[in-house]
């Protein structure tokens, strides 16, 4: 949950936390705890006689409901223990899931279900049902995954469509590589039983790459025989995406370095020279960088020694460092020039 | 086409595995009117119980994934074979008085199935670009790619030196990684459709079940579902379990708070009741869930939280120490789990990627 920390908010953190766990579903809750009371009003102090009101099971649900929710408020929603224990486990970020621990929407659902399927005329039943989900509908927003995110797949692998076909190319371009070749030769005697020899087997032999941000992640799910220069939680930092937790001092070698290769492919950081960013990529042996065609600085990679390779898809696909044979690695102010 | 026929195989392969699982136990309790779902619940969270024990040794035996499928492709044959011959007729017993079941619950039916049919559709459509599907989905692709359990960054492709506890338990995703292998499909197949598909179908199967415990008739279960069903499409934040059970249903965490939760709730609301069930069943069924929790999430600790915030001060007002004894048992697998996880973070031990 980003944003929301105990150094902040102090034993208002779990206030805040449930606040913005709810957001605008704060009503499931109010529906949740009314039925909770209402019940325990009814159970407790019911004459008996109106036993369609209060039976079956619901003075045990009701029972259960307030004996969990009492239990989690002395423990895990105790502001002053999560205060004190939450930031030394590390789980700031995913407190939120501990609301999980008091099923609202599944105890909402059970005393809104008790209600409406009470009542012995049907289309009585069927009418409350119906306004329950007709106020769902109007007082509540859909589904962020729902409202921005649904997009019918255009490949049976669910990815952006372009990622096979750049995919298909930088294996294309790489396996008529020398360095792949070079490789290869010494993977086919190399020690799977090694730590050694697996790597050279496993790693040595992919194509090392850069994509861009709402790719890079859909990558490797699709071809785990491309390997990236960034793992996830560095590009998510890189990115200003802090929700991981996991922060990159500005004294991280390998973090400046791919830093620098992002600032350098996308003409954001002026300061990135030539020099620095061919060391930052021979460093981290990156093969190839795949830049959107509107957003890529190709002046600078070029000036820099990588090669166009493919203009796919709307992306351009740069290699770095790769020979084929006969050709020959030019420096890179003769690639400039050239 | 061709994937799409082996990913649609390959699901229904699971379902009859998960059948064959929970009605094999269902018949070991000498129950013979047991529901269909709820034998495919039960089977649902018996098979990755056992999955995250061979998977487990896997891993720290460093034996190679297409080992491990080997092993669970011997597992699943025997399961649906005795499953078959010994609960075939069952089947076919409810199969027969199914008309008559589907008249007790009326008209509501079929708003109930449009609504699961809704959920299903979407996990099979729903195209996720997050980071954390990177890490998941990676898991299962690095490790069909490699042949390995785990030794590779599924993020960077680079060779780990030691297995990070966080990641080191939750061994889901080497189960889609299995039925890739199975079945000749992509790893990002099996994991964002076929167990998509398959997760969403038992979160809803998992809330019907619920409603049928805790209300008396079959429309009130309707009801219920229906309406968890609305309320998860209309959560209005990140955090809620809804937007887990519509964007992010391949997902470990999904299962713990749309699969695991409602079957928790489940199992502590009939010991609430003195349900006629046999306890040492629920206790039982309980440890089959948590078992299978562990294998899904490090989140395993909401759902053993729920548990112990309903059953022990149960236990302590009602002096039941059996029941006391009945949650030791059934939490156990976190129990293990949280220690393992401590002792790994601690550097007590590490689970090494080479020998």
């Amino acid at each position: 949950m980003e944003g929301v920390t105990v150094s902040k908010y102090g034993l208002a953190f779990v206030a805040e936390s449930l606040r913005k766990y709810l957001g605008e579903s704060w009503l499931l809750l109010a529906v949740c705890l009314l039925g909770m009371i209402v019940s325990a009003v009814l159970v407790s102090f019911g004459d008996g006689k109106s036993k369609s009101l209060t039976s079956p099971g619901l003075k045990d649900v009701t029972c259960m409901n307030w004996t969990v929710l009492i239990f989690l408020s002395l423990t895990l929603y105790n502001p002053v223990l999560v205060k004190s224990l939450i930031p030394g486990l590390g789980m700031t970020t995913v407190y939120y899931r501990s609301f999980w621990a008091f099923p609202i929407v599944l105890a909402a659902a059970y005393y809104l279900a008790y209600l409406a399927g009470g009542f012995q005329k049907r289309w009585l039943s069927a009418m409350i049902l119906a306004g329950i989900v007709a106020c769902a509908v109007i007082f509540m927003p859909l589904n962020p995954g729902i409202r921005y995110h649904l997009q019918l797949p255009t490949n049976v692998y669910k990815v952006n469509g372009a990622i096979p076909v750049l995919a298909d190319a930088i294996h294309e371009d790489f396996e008529q590589t020398d360095q792949y070749q070079e490789k290869m030769e010494k993977a086919a005697n190399a020690d799977p039983e090694t730590r050694k020899g697996l790597r050279k087997i496993m790693v040595q032999t992919l194509p090392k790459c850069v994509f861009p941000y709402d790719m890079e992640f859909q990558v490797r799910q699709y071809d785990a025989s491309i390997a990236l220069t960034c793992k996830r939680d560095m590009r998510l930092y890189y990115e200003g995406n802090r929700s991981t937790g996991v922060t990159y001092s500005g004294t991280s070698g390998a973090y400046i370095r791919r830093k620098r290769i992002l600032d350098g492919m996308y003409g954001r950081d002026p300061s990135v020279s030539v020099s620095s960013f061919r060391k930052a990529m021979e460093k981290t042996k990156t093969n190839y960088l795949v830049v959107e065609n509107d957003q890529d600085s190709q002046d600078f990679l070029t000036a820099a020694g990588c090669s166009l390779i493919g203009d796919i898809a709307g992306y351009h696909i740069y290699s770095f460092g790769l020979t084929k044979s006969g050709e020959k690695l030019l420096p890179a102010s003769e690639t400039a020039a050239n | 086409m061709k994937i799409a026929v082996l990913a649609l195989v390959a699901l229904l392969m699971q379902l009859l595995l998960f059948l064959c699982a929970g009605s094999a136990i269902m018949k070991m309790r000498k129950k013979s009117a047991y529901r269909l779902s709820g034998a495919l619940l039960l089977g649902y969270f018996v098979y990755f119980s056992v999955f995250e024990v061979i998977c487990f040794l896997c891993e720290i035996f460093l034996a190679p994934l297409d080992r491990l499928a080997v092993i669970m492709l011997v597992v699943a044959a025997a399961v649906i074979f005795a499953g078959t011959i010994f609960c075939g007729k069952d089947w076919i017993l409810r199969l027969k008085t199914l008309k008559e079941r589907a008249k007790e619950h009326g008209l509501i039916l079929i708003f109930v199935i449009a609504a699961v049919v809704f959920v299903c559709l979407f996990a099979l459509i729903y195209t996720d670009a997050s980071a954390d599907s990177d890490y998941y989905v990676g898991m299962a692709s690095t490790a069909l790619y490699t042949n390995t359990i785990g030794r590779f960054d599924p993020t960077s492709g680079s060779l780990l030196k030691a297995i990070k506890p966080r990641y080191a338990y939750a061994l889901y995703p080497y189960h889609n990684a299995v039925i890739a292998d199975l079945f000749r499909i992509p790893a990002i197949v099996a994991a964002r459709t076929v167990m998509s598909v398959i997760n969403a179908l038992m979160s809803c199967i998992a809330v019907y079940q619920l409603g049928r415990t805790l209300l008396d008739r079959k429309k009130k279960a309707d009801i219920f579902t229906i309406l968890v069903i609305v309320f998860n499409a209309f959560s209005a934040t990140i955090y809620l379990p809804g937007t887990f059970l519509f964007s992010r249903t391949f997902e470990g965490k999904n299962l713990i708070a749309n699969l695991v939760m409602p079957a928790a709730m489940l199992i502590a609301v009939k010991i609430y009741r003195k349900a006629e069930e046999n306890r040492r069943e629920l206790f039982i069924s309980m440890f089959f869930v948590t078992a299978a929790a562990v294998s899904f999430s490090a989140s395993v600790v909401i759902p053993t939280a729920f548990l112990v915030a309903a059953i022990l001060p149960y236990s302590l007002i009602h002096k039941d120490i059996k029941a006391l004894g009945g949650l030791m048992f059934g939490i156990l697998p976190p129990l293990v789990w949280a220690v393992l996880y401590v002792l790994n973070a601690h550097y007590v031990f590490i689970i090494r990627t080479f020998g």
